[in-house]
């Protein structure tokens, strides 16, 4: 599964939602201005207080990192 | 299956849009070469009004581009923008051939090349296609620039009171677009060469090609030089409050600067802070006296003058700053989650250092009308030498720089 932290104003948010939905990824939005819960979950899985942090299956991206985004679709 | 299927036959697909120049000088091309090569492979015309789907499902980004078809599979490269007669019979030749069965770089061959879509590009964008120049942007991320990353503008005319920095952006494109420029985001310029009469242009899967180019790649916040800065950054250290700012519910943390942004942003993530305390290494403030009103109204917020950070503290995350006045030279601790920064901007100009003049921090040195060192090369917005970096003034820039690019174009036809 998918998931992307993310917060409603962050352009790299956007980009990386984007980038997903392009190439026809599906995932679940989480808006972690509004979670507190999840934005600890984020932040503990990440050791990161950034947005976006996408958890693709598992593997944890920091920021909109185009490449391995990338490379975790073929 | 559909029609760009070919039955798994050669095949050559035009994606043309309406009110498109380029679109229109190649589909009479497209014509001849049905009659001529109709036998060995086959010719579609797509306007992407009528069939969006298809556009989708090959990626067709830009109107017109030329998509070549081998075995039911794509094959050589595209091309796009004007096309050369030469170059898309040389293609077909090539498909028919069998020589280029692997699909290579895209070509795109313009009037203008925009390198950047924040509001100097755009606007830039809005004059050039205007004209009926074939105008492509090229964006490192979504169209916007720092504006995207903004939560409101006041100071931008024209907007009926204050405006969200995306939403005003929104406007820009959409604009732009109207006019027939083609953006492609999420691509990053990555090579130049200005050397020749046409200028190439390069990232990683397109080579573009024009008369003509403008610079407009902006800024970007200038990191805080203390130790373990970059190493903290994502963990306590920022640069955008719209983009993390929401994670600091409740939490302690600083601002430093003491301009525009940094007053400004202040009070915005004062929203979501408990206490911020700003840190400006003098005893006032550069921002406009509305926005240090604001700042002195909000009784979350106050003020360390004369005062610098020297040292961060945390394990995995920042936990605590030190910071000095520079006048008593006192140091004090203060528990502090996250800082945020906005103390200037370097411009983009890496890419550029060898080809254009450009001062001692790397801006860009511009005559009156924008243009470079180099004929037929311009730049306007925040990479240029100039003393106000605003929106108002991208905009003119940029508005100045298409004018000329335009004028440019015209003396080589002549
Ligand atoms: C927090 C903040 C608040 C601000 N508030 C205001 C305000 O209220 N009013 C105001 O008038 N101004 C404000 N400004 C200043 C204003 O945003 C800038 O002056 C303006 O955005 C400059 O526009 P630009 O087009 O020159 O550059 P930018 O906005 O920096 O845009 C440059 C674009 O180029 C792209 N780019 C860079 N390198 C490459 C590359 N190699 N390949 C492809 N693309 C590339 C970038 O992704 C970016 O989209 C603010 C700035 C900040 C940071």
């Amino acid at each position: 599964m998918v998931k992307v932290y993310s917060t409603p104003t962050c352009p790299y948010c956007k980009m990386a939602k984007k980038f997903l939905a392009e190439n026809e990824v599906q995932f679940e939005d989480i808006d972690v201005s509004k979670d507190r819960d999840q934005a600890m979950e984020m932040i503990s899985k990440s050791g990161q207080r950034g947005v976006p942090v996408i958890d693709f299956n598992g593997e944890i991206i920091i920021g909109f990192d185009k490449p391995r985004l990338e490379h975790l679709i073929v | 299956m559909d029609e760009m299927n070919f039955n798994g036959k050669s095949g050559v697909a035009l994606f043309i849009t309406d009110d498109c120049p380029p679109c229109e000088a190649v589909v009479p091309v497209h014509d001849k070469f049905s009659k001529i090569y109709g036998k060995d492979i086959n010719f579609v015309t797509v306007n992407i009004k009528e069939k969006p789907d298809l556009a989708e499902k090959y990626k067709i980004r830009s109107m017109p581009t030329l998509m070549f078809m081998k075995d039911g599979n794509e094959a050589c490269s595209r091309l796009g923008g004007y096309i050369e007669t030469d170059e898309f019979k040389g293609r077909i030749e090539n498909v028919l051939g069998g020589k280029c069965p692997e699909m290579s770089r895209q070509k795109v061959t313009a009037d203008v090349i925009i390198l950047g879509a924040g509001p100097a590009g755009l606007s830039a964008a809005i004059y050039t296609a205007r004209s009926k120049l074939y105008t492509v942007v090229i964006d490192r991320a979504l169209p916007g620039g720092q504006v995207a990353t903004t939560y409101t503008v006041e100071n931008y005319a024209g907007t009926d009171g204050p405006i969200e920095g995306p939403a005003l952006m929104e406007n820009m494109v959409r604009q732009a677009e109207s006019f027939g420029a083609e953006i492609f985001e999420l691509k990053e310029v990555t090579g130049i060469d200005f050397s020749g009469r046409i200028r190439h242009v390069s990232t990683e899967d397109t080579d573009y090609y024009a008369k003509a180019v403008i610079i407009a790649t902006g800024a970007q916040p200038r990191h805080l030089a203390v130790d373990r800065a970059d190493e903290l950054q994502g963990k306590g250290v920022h640069y955008c409050a719209t983009c993390d700012g929401a994670l600091y519910q409740g939490a302690e943390i600083l601002v430093v600067g003491g301009g525009n942004s940094a007053v400004e942003e202040a009070v915005n993530l004062a929203k979501f802070a408990s206490g911020i305390t700003l840190v400006n290494l003098h005893d006032s403030f550069t921002a406009t006296k509305a926005g240090q009103n604001a700042l002195f109204r909000n009784k979350r917020i106050n003020v360390a003058w004369n005062s610098e950070i020297v040292e961060l503290i945390g394990e995995n995350f920042l936990e605590k700053v030190v910071i000095k006045n520079r006048k008593s030279g006192k140091r004090k601790t203060i528990a502090a989650e996250g800082i945020f920064t906005f103390i200037g901007m370097v411009p983009r100009t890496e890419l550029f250092k060898d080809s254009v003049d450009m001062d001692e921090k790397g801006y860009i040195l511009t005559d009156e009308n924008m243009e470079t060192s180099i004929p037929g090369v311009y730049a306007c917005g925040d990479v240029r030498r100039k003393n106000i970096r605003q929106i108002a003034n991208a905009v003119g820039d940029g508005a100045i720089a298409a004018i000329f690019a335009e004028k440019y174009i015209s003396s080589l036809e002549d």
